[in-house]
């Protein structure tokens, strides 16, 4: 009877664990893909508790989960969409306008505060949406970013012939999402390691002892760090201090400078810049295709090295860098 | 019936591991990949304390270990994050693609 409800707990903890690990690589959101590892580590301290190594489950609960915290904190400070909300918008938006409703809708969640980037008149009219009922400036793009906006507009005018745009959704949809392209061969690599290593932990003759832990664990391990292991406790101490240091140092405001764009940036250009709201690199001085996506070029006049802040305006003066 | 013995829960940390696996190579966020380190040092984690609760239960170096390995693993996500913060500030991105330029 003991066993079985030690089964069904094994059952239980092991399957959140592995569900919520495999989940972290398929959500869309950053913030939920936290989230879901921190449920794992907490499913591992109740696997520890089932063998009954009490000190490791509270170890792992408060070293893991908190330090999951911290990854979330930056998790929300650097990146572009922690919630996926973008990557959400997409999905719906190309499904309700195609894809030129997308590549329109997301450079106006993305764009800075005004005063941030001087863009030229007609640039921010085309991206705030103002001028575009103007036919000279409304290309098509924008025209269906307007119906997509529109409650249950997009809807009757999805149909439209767009052969190349259907064709790079898939493509697009790729370059949005949390993983890389080689998704399926690491997919395949991970696959084959998990099973090499099942088939080997099953076949080896482990020598099992049938004793059980007796003991007060906690003060045993305390005698056992502060002696046997000193030098190891000393050691762990010292790198978390080095660690502390070394991230205070690289996180200090006058760190290495921002290192310079290569490709130098047509920020004087006459006309507007075109860009791809997904490759900040790629720059033309006129309305195309992204080489790399394949995504609609947007107008956009970034500046030089601020174009990484500028999705984050406030990046650059949070008061914890001080 | 005996409850789960020590396959059950190497088995479980070499799921662990091949999930860890596919995020260190397929994922395109720096800290998704330390995400999927952490997830790694788990799955050796499960593994030391059921061969410390199967093998030898009467010694408790295991939970020594543990307890080693677990800070380090918080170093080296400390490491991890300040690195990423430099990175994110160079190259206005936390994008693994975006350290493409160390190549050369």
């Amino acid at each position: 009877m003991n066993g079985v409800i030690e089964w069904i707990v094994f059952g239980l903890l092991a399957g959140i664990a592995v569900v919520m690990a495999a989940s972290m690589l398929l959500t869309m959101s950053m913030y939920r893909a936290g989230l879901a590892l921190m449920a794992s580590f907490v499913a591992l301290a109740g696997i520890f508790i089932l063998l009954d190594a009490d000190l490791p489950a509270m170890m792992q609960i408060m070293m893991n989960v908190g330090g999951m915290l911290i990854m979330m904190l930056f998790m929300v400070m650097l990146m572009m969409d922690p919630g996926g909300e973008m990557m959400w918008d997409m999905k719906r938006s190309m499904h309700m306008g195609g894809l030129g409703a997308f590549s329109m809708t997301m450079p106006r969640r993305r764009s800075p505060a005004p005063h941030h980037h001087p863009a030229p008149a007609t640039t921010s009219a085309l991206a705030d949406g103002i001028a575009l009922d103007h036919p000279a400036i409304a290309p098509m793009p924008q025209a269906m970013m307007v119906m997509s906006d529109m409650p249950h507009g997009g809807t009757a005018m999805s149909p439209m012939p767009h052969d190349d745009m259907a064709m790079d959704d898939d493509k697009m949809m790729r370059d949005m999402a949390m993983s890389t392209a080689q998704l399926p061969w690491a997919l395949v690599i991970g696959v084959a390691t998990a099973l090499a290593l099942g088939v080997l932990v099953s076949i080896t003759p482990w020598p099992l002892s049938q004793m059980t832990p007796s003991g007060d664990a906690s003060a045993i391990v305390g005698t056992l760090l502060l002696g046997r292991y000193m030098v190891g406790f000393e050691g762990a101490a010292f790198l978390i201090v080095a660690g502390i240091g070394g991230a205070v140092i690289l996180g200090r405001r006058e760190g290495p400078a921002p290192i310079p764009r290569d490709s130098p940036t047509p920020t004087h250009a006459v006309g507007p810049t075109f860009t791809c709201p997904m490759h900040p690199e790629v720059l033309q001085d006129h309305p195309g295709k992204c080489p790399t996506c394949g995504m609609t070029l947007v107008p956009l006049a970034p500046t030089g090295d601020e174009q990484g802040h500028a999705a984050m305006p406030g990046m650059t003066h949070t008061g914890w860098e001080e | 019936m005996a409850g789960p013995g020590l396959i059950p829960y190497l088995l479980l940390g070499a799921v662990l591991f091949g999930i860890g696996v596919v995020g260190i190579l397929s994922q395109r966020s720096a800290l998704m990949v330390l995400m999927s380190v952490e997830i790694i040092l788990n799955a050796a984690l499960v593994n030391l304390i059921a061969f410390w609760r199967f093998v030898a239960p009467q010694n408790y170096d295991a939970q020594v270990f543990f307890i080693i390995i677990i800070t380090i693993a918080a170093i080296e996500m400390a490491a991890g994050l300040g690195l990423m913060l430099l990175m994110y500030r160079q190259r206005g991105s936390a994008n693994i693609d975006a350290a493409e330029d160390l190549r050369q």
